[in-house]
């Protein structure tokens, strides 16, 4: 932009015209020193200086300057003083035409000799005589021009920035118009510009909790002691590593029936938030059978009760259900107003039922054929907390030995929780068909539960039922047979923000009729 | 027999009356129905200037706040953030549009995190000013302050069609705060 300059800046860079030289004494016709002192005649004479005289002027009046110096020493005479017009009198052309007039009047010789001189210095001279003036002009007319173009070129911006806005996209210019409108908040103290700075997302953004319990049970059992055991030991870890992607990884240590410690990854998963209709997840994840299963995983400071219902139980729990899988989630809200609408579609290695064998297929399939399960949930506006959902699983299990069975499992939940309190009903139904034989296996299973918090306290109730097959093909063989079913009844108490102590009583019916009372104390924790 | 469906019809009855006498209601809980509190300050929601929303539903804004609702129709992330406790502002938000007090609001979010429904969770800082500052440089952020603390900054967003000033505009400091 240095070119777009007010034509008096440009002014400014231009040098001054030349100092106006002091005007001669009338009569005398100037000339700049340079050319007299330069000029190679010798017969040149200063008389003064400011008296300017042409060499040539003086070449020529040679002849008459003798006349000249005697008329002036017989003034000298006279006056006793130097005449006053020493330039007059010195620049008297030496003229020999000059004799002719020697005889007329002084003061009319005088005058003319000093109208020929000039003429003829004019005329000799030619523009260097009135080299002050023209230069002058010259400069003028130059700096006019100069300034002509420079108000050419403002010109020419001018309208080339019209074009280019005339071009930008109104939404831009509206932009480019409100930032130059926009009002900055005024500077903030350090200490207040650091929490500002720290509050923005910087990523990775690590995030830490843990989850821990410790147990102590009786029950009348056949065979079982009472003791105190460690729960699971949850590592829980969330970092955000960009606006949409996330990480979550949840790992739990814990001991074995033979009280061996084994560290175990059951969740893993990566995270890419698209928009609010879909969401990607890929990893190791709770499969969204039913509503326990997502909403509850391996803390059990979360859960109400002192442990999961039958029907959710984990798989080396003699848990029926694929409660982990390893695969790809999608999810996401269907656009639904007030209902609340979402969707759940994964696809995963499914689980392995054969005995012995780890039940979450973590680095490998048993087959080419791969679980996939549906889900669609609701959660209305109103009554805000009630969630409703059904879904639907299916796989194709691989038995050693025996025929595949097609798997197939539906579950349908309604849950009004509110932060005081909480109804959960959940019921699901597996289907095992084995290939080339006749007939299905059916096994089914629901629960109830119910709490309500009164200040640091929550008692609940919970009833459960499980109805496995006789002879299902796939649980049989893990011995999970029969009928279970009966209450339980607790009361949580949050002692601190972070940690709860629970207390609960469980009578559960086998098929046998036989019964087994059971009594928990169970501290949870997060940290 | 028929006393037993009897007892168990009435039992039914009374637990669906007690479910939705939890229910905490849209006056409870914000909504949009007048405050009690009509002489306090009015709390206006604000955006970052960028934003265009100009009017949010209750129940939009609440599932803002949960972040149930994560983008913007923009595609910009939505980010909360509220003062920290125990500010005026953060006590009405949540007692109005969360429904919840502080160690459930922890304990909602905690879970969030937990289940892999929630990524992130609100942000919080110390002063007002810092709350405007942090809209004014984040695109997508929301937040709450007082009508009275209101600049160029921030743009300020109806609530049901309401302007702040309007007297059935929902978000009212208690008179004493």
């Amino acid at each position: 932009m240095a070119a777009i300059v007010a034509p008096r800046l440009v002014l400014a860079a231009v040098p001054r015209a030349a100092e106006e030289p002091p005007q001669p004494p009338h009569g005398v016709t100037r000339f700049p020193v340079e050319a007299v002192i330069n000029n190679p005649t010798p017969s040149f004479r200063r008389t003064s200086a400011t008296a300017w005289t042409n060499a040539d002027s003086l070449t020529r009046a040679d002849a008459a300057s003798n006349e000249s110096e005697t008329e002036t020493n017989q003034m000298k005479n006279k006056t006793g003083s130097e005449p006053t017009d020493r330039a007059t009198a010195s620049s008297q052309p030496r003229n020999k035409c000059s004799q002719a007039t020697r005889h007329r009047p002084a003061i009319g010789r005088v005058f003319t000799r000093a109208a020929m001189s000039m003429l003829l210095m004019a005329s000799l001279s030619g523009p260097s005589a009135f080299a002050g003036p023209s230069q002058s002009s010259q400069e003028i007319i130059e700096l006019k021009k100069k300034v002509a173009a420079q108000e050419a070129l403002i010109q020419e911006l001018l309208e080339w920035k019209k074009q280019v806005e005339a071009s930008m996209p109104s939404a831009a210019r509206k932009a480019e118009a409100g930032l130059e409108k926009r009002a900055v908040p005024p500077e903030a103290p350090p200490e207040e510009r650091a929490v500002v700075s720290e509050a923005r997302p910087h990523f990775p953004d690590l995030e830490f909790h843990g989850f821990g319990d410790v147990t102590y049970h009786a029950s009348d059992r056949q065979g079982d002691k009472n003791a105190f055991a460690l729960g699971q030991l949850d590592f829980f870890i969330t970092s955000r590593l960009s606006e949409n992607v996330s990480l979550l990884a949840e790992n739990v240590v814990e001991a074995g029936s033979d009280n061996e410690f084994k560290i175990e990854i059951e969740r893993l998963l990566l995270q890419v938030s698209l928009s609010d209709y879909l969401n990607v997840a890929a990893g190791r994840y709770h499969t969204a059978i039913g509503y326990y299963n997502t909403a509850y995983h391996h803390g059990q400071w979360f859960q109400t009760a002192v442990r999961r219902p039958s029907l959710f139980a984990f798989e080396d729990d003699d848990g029926i259900l694929p409660i982990h899988n390893v695969g790809v989630s999608i999810g996401g809200s269907i656009p639904s107003g007030n209902l609340g609408l979402h969707y759940v579609m994964e696809v995963g290695n499914g689980r392995d039922y054969n005995p012995g064998s780890a039940p979450v297929l973590n680095i490998s399939d048993n087959d080419d054929y791969k679980a996939v399960n549906l889900a669609i949930l609701a959660q209305p506006d109103w009554p805000s907390g009630l969630q409703t959902g059904l879904s639907g699983y299916h796989d194709r299990l691989t038995l050693n030995g025996k025929p595949r069975v097609d798997q197939s499992i539906f579950a349908g939940h309604a849950v009004y929780k509110t932060p005081k309190f909480e109804w959960l009903n959940e019921a699901a139904l597996l289907r095992h068909d084995p290939s080339g034989r006749d007939g299905a296996h059916y096994t089914s299973g629901f629960y109830t539960q119910i709490a309500q918090q009164f200040g640091l306290f929550e008692p609940y109730l919970r009833y459960q039922y499980l109805h496995v097959s006789d002879n299902d093909p796939v649980l049989s063989p893990l011995r999970i047979t029969g009928v279970q079913h009966g209450p339980s009844i607790g009361l949580r108490y949050d002692f601190t923000d972070y940690a709860a102590l629970k207390l609960q009583f469980d009578h559960t019916f086998n098929g046998n009729h036989d019964s087994v009372n059971e009594f928990t104390l169970q501290p949870a924790f997060t940290f | 027999m028929r006393r037993v469906i009897i007892q168990s019809a009435l039992a039914i009855l009374l637990l669906v009356g007690f479910v939705f006498a939890q229910e905490p209601g849209r006056a409870s809980a914000g909504g949009s129905a007048p405050s009690t509190a009509t002489s306090g300050e009015v709390l206006a929601i604000i955006v970052n200037k960028d934003n265009p929303v100009d009017n949010l539903s209750f129940d939009d804004l609440r599932k803002l706040c949960l972040l149930r609702r994560t983008h913007w129709d923009n595609g910009r992330k939505v980010t909360v953030v509220l003062l920290e406790s125990p500010h005026a502002e953060r006590e009405l938000v949540l007692r109005k549009i969360y429904g919840m007090e502080e160690n459930e609001f922890d304990r909602y979010f905690l879970q969030g995190s937990f289940t892999g429904e929630l990524q992130a969770r609100p942000k919080t800082l110390a002063t007002s000013a810092g709350v405007k500052r942090f809209v004014f440089n984040v695109p997508g952020a929301i937040s709450f302050s007082r009508a009275s603390e209101l600049d160029d900054t921030v743009k300020v967003v109806r609530l049901d069609g309401r302007e702040p000033g309007d007297p059935l505009y929902a978000l009212k400091l208690p008179a004493n705060r």
